[in-house]
């Protein structure tokens, strides 16, 4: 029976293992360290945001992940997103290039151009970016191991065309670290890393300043089973790893730290996402001010690419995951981000294909055309709410959490250079991770047993359904290798590596299958 | 019951799970490590970026009754091409051969025809893969 004059509610606890309190009132703002630890947009700590005008100003850039088989196929995908109004590019690289392997590698038979282009050479740059104004579109290279070597590549192949190295924006994904705590595509090991992701940031500071040379990735820490508040603690022990580094050789922090720029993900609770950005930006101001000294407003601003992660969707009933892009892009608008890269339905079990990725970067556009996502400089509204109200619910211990866990990484429990070298990842990563999976989608599952009892067909639709996805048009599956012949051809005489490579290999016609 | 289990009545199915190829995406094998080390087997987990020479030769070392693989990055199928003929050489046909990950299924004949028995593709269940190794080790 219920107690009327006490109503019994459930307890709600988020996944960073904050509980969650059917209301806030100023009191909580107080308790959680005042209006000071929110402040205006474009103004220290940089909360609500890091511009003053955001997206009214210019909205996010939309920057789709793409990249397979060979640079000219990479192009012609490039082409076709930038004629569906992308303003940005995201280069993927097959596992060869990521690793360091030339394609003809005895390592690389069976990956060469799977999941994302092959680069082996100069020319490879200059075929993926022919006909591409590289003033109007900024490009991110998604590159660890193998980073300062491609970036070396991009900015060779930008003066070669005539473009000044000096005025040149992109970005490098360039995090190494991470690699080790959740990817897995590593080359060298973690001191040897982290000298030549330093070694980049001090060349770009000098002689590519507008050029943002690392990415830190909470990303893919996120994906590998961390909560979203240990996804931004260990991105920022990660960024302070790399900061050291390059503070350690004479560098000012203000020299560097304004080209620093981060990778998040988002899935899961809607305000808990949304909190987690609010809290970063002030965490890591806070972090840049207090501990670094900067004096720039840019060193402590938190500048990201922020969407989709492929965390949250399924392989069963793959429309779902239009549904849940959706949601995630406006979460990124909500956020606050700089730039988005969402996730397409299709990511649970293949490259996405011109038909998913063109959904998804229609989506971004909705929000913008249709929702008016970019009309309001700020969009948790409203000043006056937000000074009675910490804004999104759990506000307030976000940060608290985010900063336990930057200390308990820093001091060892899971600080990533030590514990790499004493030969072990977190622990905490997957067992967090195996929780999930054990439900890996549970709106599926519910839906399957409701269809499967009114319709014993209901298994056999689903299938359908699937064959009917995977069969959309797609002209990246057409793969022949034919640009890596070109660039065998182009190179005969003056490159054995290459003349060895097979002359066509079949595996190269198979149709993609990669997760990314 | 093979021979190994025949002796050592009290002996737990062993199982190697190896990650082959270039792929660092490693959670699902560790997710499923964990689930077979519940259901009660042996687990050796290889790491990651594994070679068909390296596979084969744990595998021997290790006197394993199964031989699980996942893959995530789509080279499964050159990849068993070139196993399969090490592992027949290295004596090890009479094990149960096991590949999981993201296989899309017009991949699954061929994969079969390799001698890969037991194919579990992205959406799996945990308890699945284990009453299959439990059903077929014999």
């Amino acid at each position: 029976m219920n107690d009327r004059s006490q109503p019994q509610i459930r307890t709600v606890m988020n996944e960073s293992g904050i509980e969650v309190q059917p209301r806030y009132t100023a009191a909580d703002v107080e308790a959680s360290g005042g209006w000071n630890m929110v402040g205006e947009a474009g103004e220290y700590p940089f909360t609500r945001g890091i511009h003053k005008l955001m997206y009214r100003k210019q909205p996010w850039t939309m920057r789709q992940y793409a990249g397979f088989g060979n640079p000219s196929e990479t192009n012609q995908r490039f082409k076709y997103l930038i004629a569906n109004g992308q303003t940005g590019l995201n280069v993927a690289f097959d596992l060869p290039t990521q690793i360091g392997l030339d394609s003809d590698d005895p390592l690389a038979e069976g990956e060469v151009g799977r999941v994302g282009m092959a680069v082996d050479t100069l020319r490879d740059f200059e075929i993926a970016f022919d006909g591409i104004d590289l003033n109007k579109i900024t490009v991110s290279l998604t590159i660890n191991g193998a980073a300062a070597i491609l970036i070396a590549m991009y900015l060779a192949m930008a003066e070669k065309r005539g473009y000044d190295v000096k005025t040149l924006r992109g970005t490098a994904q360039n995090d190494i670290l991470k690699e080790f705590v959740g990817r897995g595509t590593w080359i060298y090991p973690v001191e040897p890393s982290i000298r030549l992701v330093g070694d980049t940031i001090e060349y770009c500071a000098e002689h590519a300043p507008k050029y943002s040379p690392v990415s830190v990735c909470g990303y893919h820490i996120r994906e590998s089973g961390a909560t979203p508040a240990e996804e931004m603690a260990y991105a920022f022990c990660i960024a302070r790893a790399y900061a050291d580094d390059v503070i350690r050789r004479g560098l000012d922090v203000d020299e560097f730290a304004g080209r620093l720029s981060y990778n998040f993900n988002i899935f899961g609770n809607l305000f808990e996402q949304v909190c987690k950005f609010r809290a970063g930006r002030g965490l890591w101001a806070r972090i840049m001010k207090e501990e670094y000294q900067a004096k720039q407003p840019g060193s402590m601003w938190l500048r990201m690419i922020a969407a989709g992660g492929g965390g949250g969707l399924t392989f069963e009933q793959p429309e779902l995951n239009i549904v849940r892009g959706a949601y995630y892009a406006l979460i990124s608008a909500l956020s606050g981000t700089q730039t988005m890269a969402l996730c397409s339905y299709d990511e649970a079990y293949t490259i996405p294909t011109e038909y998913s990725a063109r959904i998804s970067l229609r989506t971004m556009q909705i929000l913008i055309e249709e929702m008016g996502l970019t009309e309001r400089a700020r969009r948790h509204r409203q000043a006056h709410r937000q000074r009675r109200d910490p804004g999104p619910r759990i506000g307030p211990g976000l940060p608290d959490a985010a900063r336990h866990r930057v200390g308990q990484v820093s001091q060892g429990r899971g600080e990533p250079l030590s514990q790499r070298n004493r030969g072990r990842t977190p622990g905490r990563i997957p067992s967090a991770q195996r929780g999930r999976r054990a439900h890996p989608d549970r709106v599926a599952e519910q839906g399957a047993r409701r269809a499967r009892r009114r319709s014993r067909a209901g298994r056999a639709g689903a299938r359908g359904r699937r064959r009917e996805i995977r069969g959309q048009p797609d002209a990246g599956h057409r793969r022949g290798g034919q640009g890596l012949r070109q660039c065998r051809r182009d190179h005969q005489g003056n490159d054995p590596g290459l003349r060895a490579l097979p002359g066509t290999d079949p595996l190269l016609s198979a149709p993609s299958t990669i997760e990314e | 019951m093979n021979a190994a289990t025949q002796t050592q009545p009290d002996r737990r199915i062993r199982v190697l799970l190896a990650k082959p190829g270039l792929d660092g995406h490693d959670q699902g094998a560790k997710v499923v490590a964990r689930a077979m080390m519940d259901a009660g087997f042996e687990v050796i987990y290889t790491g990651l970026r594994q070679t068909p020479e390296g596979i084969t030769r744990i595998a021997l070392d290790e006197d394993v009754d199964v031989i699980a693989m996942s893959s995530m990055a789509g080279s499964h199928l050159p990849f068993c091409r070139k196993l399969r003929p090490l592992l027949l050489e290295a004596g090890l046909g009479d094990k149960l051969w096991l590949i999981g990950g993201n296989l899309p299924q017009q991949d699954h004949a061929a994969l079969r025809e390799l001698g890969f028995k037991g194919i579990f593709p992205t959406g799996s269940k945990l308890d699945a893969i284990a009453d299959y190794i439990r059903e077929n080790v014999a």
